[in-house]
């Protein structure tokens, strides 16, 4: 199973790294493989490569603010959750993503 | 994945769009503050940096309507909006007229881009709709709908709105701050947090210095807090919590409330009341004691660029994290010790 995830809030000094941190940390656990882009104050980092994209099972969508270049991930199964929740239930949310597209 | 275009996913979440006008503003009014500033250095110098500063606050309302119209229809609707939020600037209709702005428009764009691919899709499309329609139809309408209908009641609005703020009696401005500084620390850099932060800098716009400070406040407090809280008492923080506690510290010299999260996740029923109390009071007393803050920056940088009376300020901040460490004390356990 292979993951990506898009993580960003409104200031992308806090809320959008430590989605990504979390997302990491638990994917991590869980044996799954996962690259997450961020979108902070700094702009984007550790930018998902089209190949990347069309490599990936889920696409975890965890935008507060309207996403950048948006277009790239039109053909993804999208999972959508608020970075304050990949934060507090990361484990959950990555459960219920990859249910989603199971459904 | 196709998307039903029913009402809701039309509408979508306006509370995203909102929020993406606000990201895009935060770096326009940091330069903004940070040149007035430096625009009271006498000299060549000063003036560029003065030049610098009106021109960034001219800049807040069209950034704040175009990013919110691309938040809601993209690429497309952020020219109009540009142009259009500018219109709302000249007009004075502050930060509500541009959002109100840039809300419709986006949605106007929208439905244009809708309306137009179930008619005739394709290429022709396209270059109609990006070079005719959007440019001309959108911003001509919506610019005449904020000139002719919507400035006039906007306007009045604000005005009545900054009359009253601006005349508050203490206890209501001490009311104010207190609900203000509540909802900064409740989800510590959430929705609710970014309700009271973006009322904060509308008032700041409308140079309503005194209602800013007591959010400024507010914010740095619950980092401040729990990082000092974790220096003197350890016991009841494990390895984890210490390390956030060091981020915590470190973050409170930016005033980034969510450096609080990862003690709240652990432990909310304790956490959470007791940095509320912290910014509640610490709000509350800057309310009482009249501070001012020009910025919209909040900690010790915001301090030394905009309050009025650095002693006091840093004063409300002791007292508000005095309250915070000491409820923690009370009310957090002793981690178990680990064999």
């Amino acid at each position: 199973m292979k993951l990506i995830a898009v993580t960003s809030c409104p200031v992308g000094m806090a809320h959008t790294y430590m989605a990504a941190s979390s997302l990491k940390k638990t994917a991590k656990r869980l044996g799954y493989e996962i690259k997450v882009e961020t979108q902070g104050a700094l702009g984007i980092q550790n930018r998902l490569s089209s190949v990347d994209i069309e490599e990936a099972d889920v696409f975890i969508l965890a935008a507060d603010v309207a996403l950048q270049e948006a277009e790239r991930f039109d053909q993804c199964a999208t999972y959508k959750v608020s970075t304050s929740q990949l934060i507090k239930k990361c484990e959950k949310s990555i459960t219920e993503a990859i249910a989603s597209l199971q459904a | 994945m196709r998307k039903n275009e029913n009402l809701i996913d039309f509408f979508g979440d306006i509370k995203q769009h909102l929020m993406t006008g606000v990201s895009y503003i935060l770096p326009v009014i940091i330069i903004y503050a940070f040149f007035m500033v430096l625009g009271q250095i006498p000299g060549p110098l000063g003036e560029v940096c003065a030049i610098i500063s009106t021109s960034a606050q001219r800049l807040i309302v069209p950034v704040l309507t175009a990013y919110i119209a691309f938040s809601i229809a993209g690429k497309l609707a952020f020219a109009p909006a540009f142009v259009v939020g500018l219109v709302t600037e000249q007009l004075g209709m502050g930060f509500i007229g541009g959002l109100i702005a840039g809300i419709i428009l986006g949605y106007v764009v929208k439905a244009l881009i809708v309306v137009s691919g179930k008619i005739k899709p394709g290429q022709a499309n396209t270059i109609l709709m990006s070079f005719i329609v959007v440019p001309i139809v959108a911003t001509l309408f919506v610019g005449s709908l904020v000139y002719f209908v919507i400035a006039g009641p906007v306007i009045a609005g604000t005005d009545t709105l900054n009359i009253w703020l601006n005349n508050l009696s203490t206890s209501n401005a001490v009311l104010l701050a207190a609900i203000l500084g509540a909802m900064i620390a409740f989800d510590m850099g959430g929705p609710i947090n970014k309700v009271a932060y973006t009322f904060a800098i509308a008032a700041s716009t409308e140079g309503l210095n005194h209602v800013v400070a007591p959010v400024l406040i507010a914010i740095t407090i619950p980092v401040l807090a729990l990082g000092i809280s974790t220096l003197i008492t350890p016991k009841k923080y494990d390895e984890d919590e210490h390390m956030a506690g060091k981020t915590a510290l470190f973050m409170s010299i930016f005033g980034l409330t969510e450096g609080a999260i990862p003690f709240a996740v652990v432990d909310p029923f304790r956490v959470i009341p007791a940095i509320m109390a912290g910014s509640c009071v610490g709000a509350m007393l800057a309310a009482l004691l009249g501070v001012t803050n020009t910025t919209v920056i909040p900690s010790i940088i915001g301090m030394f660029l905009g309050a009025n009376n650095i002693l006091l300020y840093l004063l409300c901040h002791l007292v508000g994290v005095a309250i915070s460490v000491g409820l923690l004390t009370v009310l957090k356990k002793n981690v178990p010790v680990e064999e």
